[in-house]
């Protein structure tokens, strides 16, 4: 019988529907007039988790070859240092 | 039966000259990247006064390279064939259809290159007016190469058995390189920025894909040409 | 060799821990390359916003965010109903998954629904594709974003009919695999994309 591996996919929705949702709440203009560079990088920050749990549970890249995982990480790494200093 | 091997060949080899041809051509008349479409009239009108000869010569060698796209395209028709076997050969027909596009939009802007350079006298804004032509063709008549690149990677995706004449990751290489040609359609919009004739996605991003596309498409062509399992997959009249 | 019992181990096979790319190895080579020519895309964006600040601000400070924030929870649960869908069908096969696919269908169409009237909207408004540079990368970034979402919605199509087969074989679970993976790129990208055009910048 194989492992239920996959399963975590309804939990991280979830999760990706609260992060969406909370920071609807919140409302980014508040933040980025508060403290510019701190809002800046909270919202580039959310943003990469959320592409994170997308790429490795949805896209499963969980449970692929290393060199996968090191691009998408990669891929990620580089928008968000980029855009971290092209808006700060 | 008989294959045509050399024959396949030297169409296929027609990629190299036709590759070459166009980058030495664009390198010749200052045109990497293409002049802007911000310029006046005025300026339009010196810059082919005052590029002549170079002008006139690479606009006859873009008109050659576009030719051997031709050739080429036949190679690659050849190979699709094998796939889709000895009743219909509709893809394969779409591509080569699609190539005439291709080719008239380079080969149109070639001869309009000739003729703005051809009377230095001519009235500035009639020369804006075809220069603006012929990089319309060139950069922006996208379309046609789009779907004869869609077309030979739906062939060596969508068909069971394709994988012995092209690679599974060349299909997938064709719909990037689709990708990477969409940046070309709105240059009617824009005089300057990224989507402009010579902008960033527009001519840069497009000219790397098609230069790309061109060499990658050369190569896996031509090891179907020559492998071994060609010669069961029976050969049909273009 | 009997068919059905190797389709089934290489269908069970797929649900096991061993690393594997999805889909297939060549697949990879559009996405990770749709992913290239995004972020190409969003650091060129980026970029030209700092040397128009206030022309971006201005037209930021236009954009609904709301449409934003519903797209981006139509897309999430989209993908969530593909990878049910798929983790569903490779578990059991003869089950019939294909109403998860009907249902992240439904939520692409909510998606270019919204995007219609979110563009109409603007366009009444006077805001075009030829007003600034802002509305330039806006219309531009959006709409090759949402070609992506139609051509994604045609391969949800044809993941459903697959699906329904009585019969679904390791290859068809390799297709079902390859079209989600494509789906979640879609979903990947907007996550992006919302941020950068509609929030990030000056207030």
């Amino acid at each position: 019988m194989q492992t239920p591996a996959r399963d975590s996919v309804t939990w991280v929705w979830l999760l990706l529907m609260l992060i969406t949702a909370g920071s609807w709440a919140v409302g980014s203009h508040v933040l980025l007039a508060a403290n510019h560079l701190l809002a800046v990088g909270a919202i580039l920050l959310f943003t990469c988790i959320k592409m994170h749990l997308v790429i490795r549970h949805f896209m499963e890249v969980n449970h692929a070859p290393g060199w996968l995982k090191l691009f998408c990480s990669g891929w990620l790494a580089v928008l968000f240092f980029s855009l971290l200093g092209l808006y700060r | 039966m008989q294959r045509n091997i050399t024959a396949q060949l030297i169409c296929v080899h027609a990629a190299l000259a036709m590759a070459v041809l166009m980058g030495v051509a664009l390198l010749l008349a200052g045109w990497v990247p293409p002049p802007s479409p911000a310029m006046s009239a005025l300026e339009t009108a010196q810059m082919y006064t005052g590029g002549g000869n170079k002008i006139r010569f690479a606009a006859l060698l873009m008109m050659l390279g576009a030719t051997l796209f031709w050739p080429f395209a036949v190679a690659i028709s050849i190979q699709m064939k094998r796939i889709e076997g000895p009743v219909s050969q509709p893809l394969a027909g779409v591509q080569m259809a699609c190539a005439t596009g291709t080719v008239m939009a380079i080969i149109i802007p070639s001869a309009l290159w000739l003729v703005c350079a051809f009377r230095p006298e001519r009235s500035a804004e009639v020369v804006q007016a075809l220069n603006d032509l012929s990089w319309m063709f060139f950069i922006g008549a996208v379309p046609p190469a789009l779907i004869q690149v869609l077309v030979v990677g739906l062939c060596a995706l969508y068909r069971q058995g394709a994988e012995e004449v092209f690679p599974r990751w060349y299909g997938f290489f064709c719909l990037w390189t689709a990708t990477g040609f969409v940046g070309g359609e709105t240059v009617g919009f824009f005089h300057t920025g990224p989507f402009a004739w010579n902008g960033i996605f527009a001519f840069w991003m497009a000219a790397v894909f098609f230069f790309g596309w061109i060499l990658v498409t050369w190569w896996v062509v031509m090891h179907a040409i020559r492998s071994p399992a060609a010669e069961t997959s029976g050969a049909v009249s273009l | 060799m009997n068919m059905h019992a190797t389709d089934a181990e290489a269908i069970a096979a797929r649900g096991t821990a061993a690393p594997r790319v999805p889909g297939e190895n060549s697949l990879w080579l559009l996405i990770l390359g749709d992913m290239v020519i995004y972020a190409i895309m969003f650091l060129v964006f980026a970029y030209s916003y700092q040397q128009q600040p206030d022309t971006f601000a201005a037209g930021q400070a236009l954009l609904n965010k709301s449409f934003g924030f519903i797209n981006t929870l139509l897309l999430l649960t989209s993908s969530w109903f593909v990878a049910k869908g798929v983790r569903s069908i490779r578990r059991q096969p003869r089950l019939d998954a294909s109403h998860w696919l009907l249902l992240a269908l439904v939520c692409g169409g909510a998606f270019v629904v919204s995007k219609v009237v979110e563009y109409s909207l603007k366009i009444n408004a006077g805001m075009v594709l030829t007003s600034n540079d802002f509305f330039m990368y806006y219309y531009m970034i959006t709409a090759f974003h949402l070609i992506h979402v139609l051509i994604g919605m045609t391969v949800l199509v044809f993941m459903w009919r697959t699906a329904r087969q009585p019969q679904v074989s390791a290859d068809d679970v390799r297709f079902l695999e390859s079209g989600a993976t494509f789906w979640h790129l879609v979903d990947l990208l907007w996550i992006m994309i919302f941020p950068l055009i509609y929030l990030l910048g000056r207030t």
